[in-house]
């Protein structure tokens, strides 16, 4: 039998889908760059879906899974263990308090404010980064990942859409 | 009023999950100071993440690796002709090499019997295929699907086809972490071939070395071949490193090493022992010389 009205799915599930999807995602900086690929494939994938679950769907982004993600994230890359959680909770906290302006905005103005707040971000990393280990360089690989993780940005979202509208929050059709 | 609040979340129990947070994001913090004091003490759980995601990095090599061919493919079509002519150029160039290769090799098996060189024992371990580039900003280093198992321990060394690659600084029973060259811990001692001058190799994070420690009076040709020294007794002697490369910065001469070994591709590692490892032991000497008459001289008892 066919609801009319379909239930979105449960929590759990809300919660934890998303998560494992980026996860899974992400662990394609692991794999050894082919030739025709310059550097590595770095998508910061975590980072677009903090954002975009706390402007639309902020019940179901979980500190927990922000923190896992995040841990994964540094141990995959080498990174300063623990930075990444810890940036990816404040760069929610900051998307809270500007949550209702940031969500009204039309997609082009989203994107460009992503663009922004990413870079901020990045230096953030970078500066935090650079002053504990001294290491020299390490900013221009944060370039790369921004302008990635900025123009992967759309295809991300088309992504995260078709999985809020088909699995965990699935509408009727008119 | 803020006293009530309290007292109504403390009754409804919603302080766990906010305590918990509170607990989580200091344990991030603290995480943060390890990390920065000793990358070392934080190696097992990263080969253990990496372990994790393995079979998915599987997973994502294949469809990449079908698409590099691809395009290789693509490639050697639309440049066929042109590689043509150079490959047959090439062939020509190695015809006259070949002799010369020969007659070197000759003489050098000729120069062996007379000294009666003892052979270097093996020193291979194991040979494993790159299962994944751990690194990236700020780590160089690649796992390795062969572990403890294999006989693989810390410390030994890891080349590939075309020279020196890297170090091992992990191991688990089926997996290892191989440090590259590249890396800015990295240092390796090396030796300038034409002219026997020893240095270091410090990886700096990007493709390239910078060639340190040497002589105030060094002046190094471009192109010098590198190989490693074995001082230390961690990598063995004369592993080719890389071409040098002489920069003027600052009206001074800097001193730079392009591995000859590509560290971004994907492929087989082969791992040896360290040169002390690989050294026959007491009893393990070799008692027959490879030069007969000297074998003769040897069992001659003195008069």
């Amino acid at each position: 039998m066919k609801h009319l009205n379909p239930q979105p799915a449960p929590l759990a599930i809300r919660l934890v889908l998303p998560g494992f999807l980026v996860w899974l995602v992400s662990a394609i900086t692991l794999v050894p760059t082919p030739d025709f690929v310059f550097g590595r494939i770095q998508i910061s994938l975590p980072l677009i879906y903090v954002f975009h679950w706390t402007l639309f769907r902020p019940e179901g982004v979980h500190w927990a899974v922000i923190i896992v993600l995040g841990l994964f994230a540094d141990l995959w890359n080498e990174a300063v263990i623990g930075l990444t959680p810890l940036l990816l909770l404040g760069f929610q906290n900051v998307l809270t308090s500007v949550r209702d302006d940031l969500s009204a905005l039309d997609f082009e103005w989203r994107w460009a404010t992503f663009a922004v707040l990413s870079a901020f971000y990045f230096s953030i990393f970078a500066v935090v980064t650079d002053g504990l280990f001294q290491i020299g360089g390490a900013g221009i690989d944060l370039v790369g990942r921004w302008l990635t993780c900025t123009g992967f940005y759309p295809i991300a979202i088309l992504a995260f859409v078709a999985l809020e509208r088909r699995v965990l929050y699935p509408r009727r059709k008119a | 009023m803020a006293k009530a609040a309290r007292a109504s979340e403390k009754k409804s129990g919603a302080w766990v999950p906010r305590a918990l947070q509170t607990a989580a994001v200091g344990i991030c913090t603290g995480l943060i100071f390890v990390s920065a004091a000793s990358q070392a003490d934080l190696d097992s759980a990263r080969l253990q993440a990496s372990r994790v995601a393995a079979p998915i990095a599987w997973l994502y090599q294949i469809p990449l690796e079908t698409i590099a061919t691809i395009i290789d493919v693509g490639k050697s079509y639309l440049f066929v002709r042109s590689e043509n002519v150079a490959l047959q150029k090439q062939m020509q160039e190695l015809d006259g090499l070949r002799r010369t290769v020969e007659q070197l090799s000759d003489e050098n098996a000729a120069y062996r019997r007379q000294l009666a060189a003892v052979s270097w024992p093996s020193q291979v371990v194991a040979t494993g295929r790159v299962l994944s580039h751990g690194g990236g900003t700020y780590t160089k280093s690649v796992l390795l699907a062969a572990g403890s198992s294999a006989g693989i321990a810390e410390g030994y060394a890891v080349v590939s086809s075309a020279g020196l690659v890297g170090q091992v600084v992990a191991v688990a029973p089926l997996l290892s972490r191989v440090l590259l060259v590249n890396d800015f811990s990295s240092r390796v001692p090396v030796v300038v071939d034409s002219t026997a001058t020893p240095g270091i190799a410090e990886g700096t994070n990007a493709q390239r070395l910078k060639l340190d420690f040497l002589p105030i009076d060094f002046s190094g040709s471009q192109g010098a071949r590198i190989s490693t020294s074995g001082s230390g007794g961690l990598f063995p002697a004369g592993l080719p490193l890389g071409r040098l490369i002489v920069e003027q910065v600052a009206g001074k001469s800097a001193y730079f090493i392009e591995p000859f070994a590509d560290l971004t591709a994907t492929g087989v590692l082969t791992v040896l022992k360290p040169a002390d490892a690989a050294l026959p032991q007491t009893g393990e000497l070799p008692t027959q010389l490879i030069n007969p008459n000297l074998n003769a001289a040897r069992d001659v008892p003195n008069p």
